[in-house]
């Protein structure tokens, strides 16, 4: 009688810890499978979007880079495979300005400057003036980098133009070549701070970082658009304005709506601002046409 | 033995009148102002290393400013040691011996300072290494650099070459210790034998032809750094010629300015003649006037056209914003010379050097009527910018940093005439023995 | 006999604790499950075909179920929704019939255009989204239906915008050409310099 109990007890407590050991460990598996590796207790400082200087965990900032964008090629070559485009929809463009506000965010820039302008734009006296979102064109004939002494700035392969801040000699020969004032320029010492943060989170060799007496732009967020996610100005517009994609695959999205590239630019007249000057822009726009709203002076948006 | 005593009679009274001398008074408050106008200069480039470009007035629309308006003025002088050297000589014109050594100075000293205020217009100038190790081919600003570098170096020995007998005749002729050393390291070994005269006329003669290409190269490529960008007023093929005629002429006025005061200064009025002067100054209208040929050509054709950005932009210079300031440079830097020096009168020297100062500072503010207004108006609206962002006035840091690079320029000047005689003393010796040969000539036959 | 009863009472104890603690894992795994694997609910079943050719391709998604005989029925009245696996997102195909028919049948047109990778091979998704009896169900399959499109790395062109390296060739010969015979001058008189020195050395 003892033995059998003592037996029964013995298998009731052995099936017990493991019943409780496999509870658990499953229970880990799934919390480790979200995660990746975090530097936990890390903190850095960062220049938040109104300018104030905090100290922020750095597990809180954005996501790890996939080691493929980072390691694996010749980060001047950019992603295989890849022919980044963009196309900017008029029709929608209501001035909300949170394009604006996510490039500020994302690239650590004070709130009332951005890679990404909005200009209130009239083609003709009689025409209807209409908003015009411009990033970079991150052009297939760049002027810009033509025309770089130092190769600071230079074209991949995946189309993006993009800057390296640490061979940049403050020229400023690019930012007058370009023909759509889409660089701008480090002229004091607030940024570079947020040099520490860039070499933290190891960013993309294009990624344009903020290094005093440098040329800055925007970069199509390499460190998103290389693991297939779509840019912040892309993801933050309200209104469904930007499309991203790869035109090697002829699709572009703006995050809810998917579409095939060739077809949107044919049904919708896409055209490249100031084609003629034979710069051929990756940004296609769509004429402000059929718009659901009237034209608004005043800005409607935060910033 | 008689043509040598009359040498030395020669010798001496070039020695006396063209030795250099002493500073004076005026001298030394000339020299303390430059270094007083240098050492704020320099306190101002302190002040841009530390806080960074930001004490400029230039933004991300008017991102080139007075720097690079003064680089342009620069290289644009410098085009007179061709213009004087070369030209004048290849075409055998005799009257231009005593201004040789002016015009060369004066193009060393805007070179050198040429490439001073461009390395202070940098954002990183500790980078400036990586023009050399990282050079893109491809890039205009790679092109000025080598032709720059190639002409300062070609500009410097067409200085240097034709002083060695001159710095032979100041070794032998100095009395302070330092001096003889520092002359003697230069003269290389001048002993005035033949061969080495024939050595440094050779050398003369191909840097002369050497030069004259490479002056027109410099300004011309210091034109496609605005020609090979969109911008209205700057997307032009006209720019080459029209920058090159500029330059020769506002370097014809910048030596007639520098002529004028030594010869005052120094009492040279037996060397640099009323004479030189008339001729200057027929070279300065010849000058003017293919210089008002280009710019009738630069603004009137797209003027005609008044296409939209490039409209608004000429508008401004002709009747806008920068109306006076254009209008003002136009007529007395360029339409004022050629009406006041086609008259004889007009031509005597000290309206010649009022007219010449007219021309060198309108040339000045030319310069920065082609850098500035043009980016005012990108194709792009300016928009949602401070207020600031809509003009460029240039701060305190930027004027006081280009006077310096002004003033350092005239203080290589000025130094140089301190220590080398100004007017090449062995060409003078020579043209007085040939003119003395032939006068003695003429007394055989008239006999 | 105290003892026991309280061993007894021990051991139950032991064993509703034992039951809870299975139950709740079971209750995790169970769910687990049912997330991973709904396509295969044992509900029903959704397959993709491909029909037609050239610009009359269609892609057909056919939904099945079981109707407790063994066989399986045809699903009629569901709304399939069709797309083309891109790296940006889903590209949606469209078409006439997206409701599958009596035959349980939902046809799109597939589009002529589209890039597929070097082979041509494309990943069509057919999905059945928030149906009230079917749920979410998804199906995956690929066809040789996109153009090929090579997406090897070119080599950048030589070119005004290329890299220091890949300047135009005219370019290049020109600029080392012209530099090259000047510097040449310039080195030439250097050594004229150099002769002037030398034939000034033993004169007084």
């Amino acid at each position: 009688m003892e033995s059998q109990q003592d037996s029964r007890r013995k298998f009731l407590k052995a099936g017990l810890i493991t019943t409780a050991v496999a509870a658990g460990g499953l229970g880990v598996l799934e919390v480790l499978s979200q995660d990746e590796k975090k530097k936990k207790g890390d903190t850095v400082k960062l220049l938040s979007p109104d300018g104030k200087i905090v100290e922020v965990d750095s597990s809180e900032i954005n996501p790890q880079i996939p080691e493929f964008v980072v390691s694996n090629h010749n980060v001047r070559e950019g992603v295989p495979g890849k022919k980044f485009v963009m196309v900017i929809d008029l029709s929608k463009c209501k001035n909300a300005g949170k394009c604006r506000s996510a490039c500020s965010k994302m690239h650590y820039l004070p709130n009332d400057r951005s890679y990404i302008k909005v200009n209130k734009m009239q083609d003709s006296e009689k025409a209807s003036p209409y908003w015009m979102p411009t990033p970079c064109f991150h052009c297939d004939n760049p002027p810009c980098v033509k025309v770089c002494p130092v190769g600071a700035t230079f074209k991949l392969t995946d189309g993006i133009v993009g800057i390296d801040n640490n061979r940049c000699i403050g020229c400023r020969f690019c930012m007058v070549a370009c023909p759509y004032s889409a660089r701008i320029f480090n002229w004091d010492t607030e940024y570079a701070m947020t040099q520490d943060v860039f070499k933290n989170i190891k960013q993309h060799a294009a990624c344009s970082s903020h290094v005093r007496g440098t040329v800055e732009k925007c970069d199509f967020c390499p460190s998103k658009t290389g693991n297939n996610e779509l840019p912040d100005c892309v993801k933050a517009c309200p209104n469904g304005v930007f499309y991203f994609g790869d035109e090697n695959e002829d699709v572009v999205s703006n995050g809810d709506e998917t579409v095939q590239l060739s077809q949107l630019l044919k049904d919708k007249s896409g055209y490249r601002y100031l084609e003629d000057l034979g710069t051929k822009p990756r940004v296609y726009y769509l004429p402000p046409v059929d718009r659901q709203f009237p034209f608004k002076d005043a800005e409607s948006g935060t910033l | 033995m008689e043509t040598a005593k009359i040498e030395r009679d020669y010798n001496h009274e070039l020695l006396k009148d063209l030795m250099p001398k002493k500073f004076g008074m005026q001298g030394r408050l000339w020299v303390g102002f430059l270094v007083a106008v240098i050492i704020v200069g320099a306190f101002g480039y302190y002040r841009q290393l530390k806080y960074g470009l930001v004490v400029t007035d230039m933004r991300d629309f008017t991102s080139w400013g007075i720097y690079i308006s003064n680089f342009v003025f620069f290289v644009a002088i410098s085009l007179v040691g061709s213009l004087v050297s070369a030209i004048l000589k290849l075409t055998n014109v005799e009257w231009r011996t005593p201004l040789v050594r002016i015009s060369e100075i004066i193009a060393v000293a805007a070179i050198t300072f040429a490439a001073i205020i461009i390395i202070v217009d940098m954002g990183r100038p500790d980078r400036f290494w990586h023009l050399f190790v990282y050079g893109r081919i491809q890039s205009p600003i790679m092109w000025d650099v080598i032709v720059i570098s190639t002409y300062f170096i070609i500009s410097l020995l067409l200085l240097y070459i034709p002083l060695l007998p001159d710095i032979a005749i100041c070794r032998e002729t100095t009395s302070s210790k330092w001096k003889k050393r520092f002359y003697t390291i230069l003269a290389l070994n001048w002993r005035g034998t033949k061969k080495q005269y024939s050595i440094v006329n050779k050398c003369i003669r191909i840097l002369s032809v050497l030069v004259i290409p490479l002056a027109l190269a410099i300004h011309t490529v210091t034109s496609w750094l605005f020609a090979t960008t969109y911008r209205a007023g700057w997307d032009s093929s006209n720019f080459g010629p029209y920058f090159v005629s500029g330059a020769f002429m506002v370097g014809c006025a910048g030596v007639i300015s520098v002529m004028y005061v030594l010869r005052n200064h120094y009492n040279l009025q037996k060397y640099i003649t009323a004479r030189h002067f008339n001729n200057m100054g027929k070279l300065l209208v010849l000058l003017s006037l293919i210089y008002l040929y280009f710019n009738i050509n630069e603004y009137l054709v797209p003027g005609y056209k008044m296409k939209t950005v490039e409209g608004e932009q000429l508008y401004e210079l002709f009747k806008g914003r920068y109306a006076p300031m254009f209008w003002s440079v136009q007529i007395f830097g360029m339409i004022l010379p050629i009406v006041v020096l086609l008259f004889k009168k007009g031509r005597k020297p000290l309206p010649l050097f009022i007219v010449s100062l007219f021309v060198v500072v309108g040339a000045w503010f030319k310069r920065f009527l082609i850098v500035a207004p043009t980016q005012l108006h990108p194709f792009i609206p300016i928009q949602r910018v401070p207020e600031s962002w809509h003009h460029y006035i240039p701060t305190w840091e930027e004027w006081m940093i280009t006077s310096a690079s002004l003033a350092g320029a005239l203080l290589i000047i000025t130094l140089f005439v301190r220590l080398f005689p100004i007017i090449p003393i062995w060409e003078m010796k020579e043209e007085q023995m040939r003119k003395h040969q032939l006068a003695e000539q003429k007394d055989l036959y008239e006999v | 006999m105290q003892n026991k009863k309280i061993y007894m009472k021990y051991n139950l104890l032991n064993i509703r604790f034992l039951c809870a603690v299975l139950t709740s894992c079971s209750l995790l795994c169970v769910q687990h499950a049912f997330a991973q694997d709904s396509s295969n609910a044992g509900i029903a079943k959704l397959t993709v075909s491909f029909l037609g050719k050239d610009s009359t391709r269609q892609v057909m998604a056919a939904i099945t179920k079981p109707d407790g005989t063994g066989k399986d029925t045809a699903v009629k009245g569901v709304e399939v929704h069709f797309y083309i696996y891109r790296d940006f997102g889903l590209l949606p195909v469209e078409g006439d019939n997206t409701t599958t028919d009596e035959n349980g049948e939902a046809t799109a047109d597939f589009p002529s255009d589209i890039p597929g990778d070097k082979s041509g091979i494309v990943t069509v998704i057919a999905r059945v989204e928030d149906d009230e009896q079917l749920g979410n169900i998804e199906t995956k399959k690929n066809i040789q239906w996109g153009i090929p499109v090579n997406k090897q790395q070119t080599a950048q062109p030589r070119a005004l915008w290329s890299s220091a390296n890949n300047a135009p060739w005219l370019l290049v010969i020109t600029v080392t050409g012209m530099v090259g015979v000047v510097w040449g001058i310039i080195v030439y008189i250097i050594f004229q310099l150099v002769a002037i020195k030398r034939a000034g050395r033993y004169e007084t």
